[in-house]
């Protein structure tokens, strides 16, 4: 990494690591391992739906999006919001030097605390292949928030008012609708994700071939993950050209 | 790029061709075709009047919604390497409030990719006389001092061109003076300096040829003295209090440079004068040979806004 995305790269994480913002990120993060860790304690023994709506349902439809977007939304909303985006919009850098390390940075705020807390989590609740699954799971942790980050991160040069958008989406599609409603896995990030992760370790997830939860198929899904990520983060370049900076 | 040598003093730096900017019915800027060339030009313009827009537009934060912006002979838009040429202080207060004062110059250091960026970084904070808080975070800096942190951000690389939107703003007297002195330091130096104000007189202490914007249209530009001396030459309306209104006022009609007396209903006398100067000169010495006492003297068109719709009324 060159020296001024480097800068940008930790601007951006200076900017995440307000106090408040990362004791939500850390206590959201730290969710999945409470549970885990209480139900190590407690000697309970997880049958094959709860362990899948663990994983799949808290981690994947619902903590890995609402983490990404509260550190990923504000990544540009607050930087236009303060003005202080000027600094960098009269910089002599490409504007995808200044969107692609924001980015980055954002999806390891997220994928940081989450893989840490979602790989021990599978180790204490999981019981095949255990450390592989582990891993399987830490790492679709780093796609799905790669992929949610790049989202948010452009809608965030939108309107300042990301997050309420975002929060409908993560609430209303992620975790809900795209559960309930057979084929919208295929336009669910999170579906996609799990799809990649259900190809890696068929164990840890255990989706239905039909229904409401089937996933897409890993073809697609890897097709999907890597089109959102691109799109998205042109879309926020294309922003970054277009728009006036107050 | 097309290099425009801003030292030379022949090339213009900024070039705005035919310009226009809306905000969805507001229009912010309206048909502006003007070339600004070396040296130390005021945008000057009563508050609303666009130079902010216009500012902005000239560096490429804003995207012109008619015309042709050129920016040291290339479009700012578009060419982002054209930064490394500049320095740019924006109106609002834009710093990174957790960095300290040392950390928010090297931030604009590193992303001008300067080489020898420890000396850089110094020559540009020694200027405003900012070493003593270097280390101190700017969210506990007074308004001056980010002002002026801002101007070291702005002033690191030694840029060919400065441009400093309203830098006066909330700046103490002593404060003024020594960015009237670092202005003129770096036109001394050879760069080219475009700052903008809504007050006339802080353009006349640092600038010879201003720009002058009123709601939204090039109203004058040129040589400052020049623009000056026509608006010394304007109609002036005076609100004059004394002893004894009626009196002076009889005789204050019969001097040469009084146009017209008319008497308020509060007692006091309003003279419109097409020569301030001759009549500054006349009146003590009329109401001293009349033993009248003044005791109230005050200009009641005076303000920039009236000075502008006189330019702009022709």
């Amino acid at each position: 990494m060159g020296t001024i995305a480097e800068t940008i790269f930790m601007l951006a994480i200076r900017q995440s690591m307000s106090i408040r913002r990362l004791a939500i990120l850390l206590l959201l993060a730290a969710i999945p391992l409470t549970i885990a860790i209480i139900s190590e304690i407690l000697g309970t023994d997880w049958d094959g739906d709860v362990t899948q709506g663990f994983i799949q349902g808290l981690i994947f439809n619902t903590g890995l999006p609402l983490i990404a977007l509260i550190v990923a939304a504000p990544v540009f909303a607050d930087e236009i919001e303060d003005r202080t985006l000027t600094n960098l919009m009269l910089s002599p850098i490409s504007r995808w030097q200044i969107s692609i390390p924001k980015m980055l940075a954002a999806a390891a705020i997220v994928a940081v605390p989450l893989a840490v807390s979602t790989f021990v989590s599978i180790l204490l609740v999981f019981d095949e292949d255990t450390y592989s699954a582990a891993i399987i799971g830490a790492f679709g942790i780093v796609i799905g928030a790669l992929a949610f980050t790049s989202l948010f991160a452009f809608v965030g040069t939108l309107t300042t008012r990301a997050v309420v958008f975002g929060i409908v989406y993560v609430f209303g599609f992620e975790a809900l609708i795209s559960t309930a409603i057979p084929g919208l896995k295929y336009v669910s990030i999170s579906g996609n994700t799990l799809s990649v992760l259900q190809e890696l370790n068929s164990n840890l997830i255990d989706a239905p071939a039909s229904g409401s939860n089937q996933l897409p198929p890993i073809e697609y899904a890897i097709i999907a993950l890597v089109a959102v990520i691109i799109v998205s983060n042109i879309a926020t370049v294309w922003r970054l050209k277009q728009m006036d900076v107050h | 790029m097309t290099d425009i040598d801003t030292r030379n003093g022949n090339d213009a730096i900024v070039s705005l061709d035919s310009v226009s900017k809306w905000f969805g019915n507001v229009v912010a800027v309206s048909d502006i075709t003007l070339k600004i060339g070396a040296g130390i030009t005021g945008l000057l313009g009563p508050n609303g009047a666009g130079k902010t827009t216009l500012l902005r537009m000239m560096c490429g934060l804003y995207s012109a919604s008619e015309g042709e912006v050129q920016l040291l002979g290339t479009d700012p838009r578009t060419d982002h390497n054209v930064y490394k040429r500049i320095g740019i202080m924006t109106e609002n207060e834009s710093a990174y409030e957790f960095m300290t004062g040392l950390e928010f110059v090297r931030l604009s250091a590193r992303l001008k990719d300067l080489r020898r960026e420890e000396n850089h970084l110094r020559q540009a904070i020694e200027r405003v006389d900012m070493s003593f808080a270097l280390d101190r975070k700017i969210s506990t800096y007074s308004r001056g001092m980010r002002q002026r942190i801002r101007l070291a951000a702005a002033l690191v690389g030694d840029p060919e061109l400065l441009i400093l939107d309203e830098p006066l703003n909330g700046a103490d007297p002593t404060q003024r003076l020594r960015f009237q002195e670092i202005l003129h330091q770096t036109a001394d130096e050879g760069r080219s300096v475009i700052i903008s104000s809504h007050i006339l007189e802080e353009v006349e202490e640092v600038s010879e040829s201003v720009v002058l914007v009123v709601n939204g249209k090039l109203a004058a530009q040129g040589d400052f003295h020049a623009i000056r001396a026509a608006l010394d030459d304007r109609p002036y309306h005076v609100k004059i209090e004394c002893s004894d209104p009626k009196q002076l006022g009889g005789e204050l009609a019969k001097l040469p440079a009084v146009h017209s007396v008319q008497f308020d209903p509060d007692g006091s006398i309003v003279v419109l004068t097409t020569n301030v100067a001759v009549l500054q000169l006349d009146l003590p010495a009329l109401a001293q040979r009349l033993n009248i006492r003044l005791t109230r003297l005050q200009p009641i068109d005076d303000s920039l806004e009236s000075v502008f719709s006189y330019l702009v009324e022709g």
